[in-house]
């Protein structure tokens, strides 16, 4: 089990942060501005590769068009 | 006769009082983008006194920019860097006023905001608007950033709100996309720009408290 910006997620192996974000409800377009594992920022480039962790507390930062 | 900037900030001592309005005047804020969110954030911190901002947008403004940025007819065709530059000069003529018409990346954005305080994230790109908050966060130490995300449309001000993470400070209602019957509205995007300077005053007399 994880932890979503306060939810409870189930955890598996090779979990992605695509599964994450759908979880939340957030499309996959919308750029995360910010995401967060365990309190330490996880950059859009470091993403891809990451091993999610079981028990993981993540944070997630969505963000939408216009200024 | 044009008041002297010692006029100003005597101004400002008494209509901010003395605490407030030395530390908005020692301080110095960037604002990334200059379209409705950083057009009026900018012009809302040059009128609360800060003494510095560092103002970037590689834009010119166009017919299109009127329903909800500064500007004015007379401005169309122009750097919206230059055009802003001119307004704040108008307002608050000893707001030093560092302009930058250039598009910002990861690679530029350390360099020209360096020395500020703060930094309002005012792009309207949400690729750009992750580059930058990414930047900020993870390389900039100390740089707050306030960003806006979900400005779109008009009512709903009960989904507006301010949220903190780390160094950054998300307004807006996080939800709310641009699409057909939801546009980018004066008044809802003037109420986040709005709440974005306020939240860059709110940082500021916080670091200034805990510098004492």
């Amino acid at each position: 089990m994880i932890l979503v910006n306060g939810k409870n997620m189930e955890w598996k192996e090779d979990l992605t942060f695509s599964e994450v974000y759908s979880f939340l409800g957030y499309t996959i377009k919308s750029p995360k501005v910010l995401v967060k594992v365990n309190g330490e920022i996880i950059k859009r480039s470091q993403r891809d590769n990451f091993n999610i962790p079981d028990g993981a507390d993540i944070e997630i930062v969505n963000i939408l068009c216009g200024g | 006769m044009i008041p002297s900037s010692q006029d100003f900030l005597k101004m400002n001592r008494k209509l901010h009082t003395p605490g407030v309005a030395e530390v908005l005047a020692r301080a110095c804020v960037g604002v990334a983008g200059l379209g409705g969110l950083g057009s009026n954030a900018a012009l809302l911190l040059a009128r609360s006194g800060v003494g510095r901002l560092v103002i970037a947008d590689f834009d010119i403004v166009e017919l299109g920019n009127l329903n909800r940025q500064q500007y004015s007819l007379h401005d169309i065709g122009r750097p919206k860097a230059e055009a802003l530059t001119e307004i704040i000069g108008r307002v608050h003529p000893y707001v030093s006023v560092d302009s930058h018409s250039t598009r910002l990346t990861a690679e530029n954005i350390p360099a020209i905001f360096d020395g500020c305080d703060v930094i309002v994230e005012a792009f309207d790109d949400p690729l750009a608007k992750q580059m930058i908050i990414e930047k900020v966060l993870a390389d900039m130490e100390n740089v707050w950033i306030i960003a806006a995300s979900g400005i779109a449309g008009y009512g709903m001000y009960e989904k507006l709100a301010v949220r903190r993470f780390d160094r950054l400070i998300l307004c807006g209602d996080g939800v709310t996309e641009v699409k057909e019957g939801v546009p980018l509205l004066a008044p809802r995007v003037s109420l986040v720009a709005a709440t974005q300077a306020n939240a860059v005053i709110e940082i500021l007399m916080e670091l200034a408290g805990r510098k004492e």
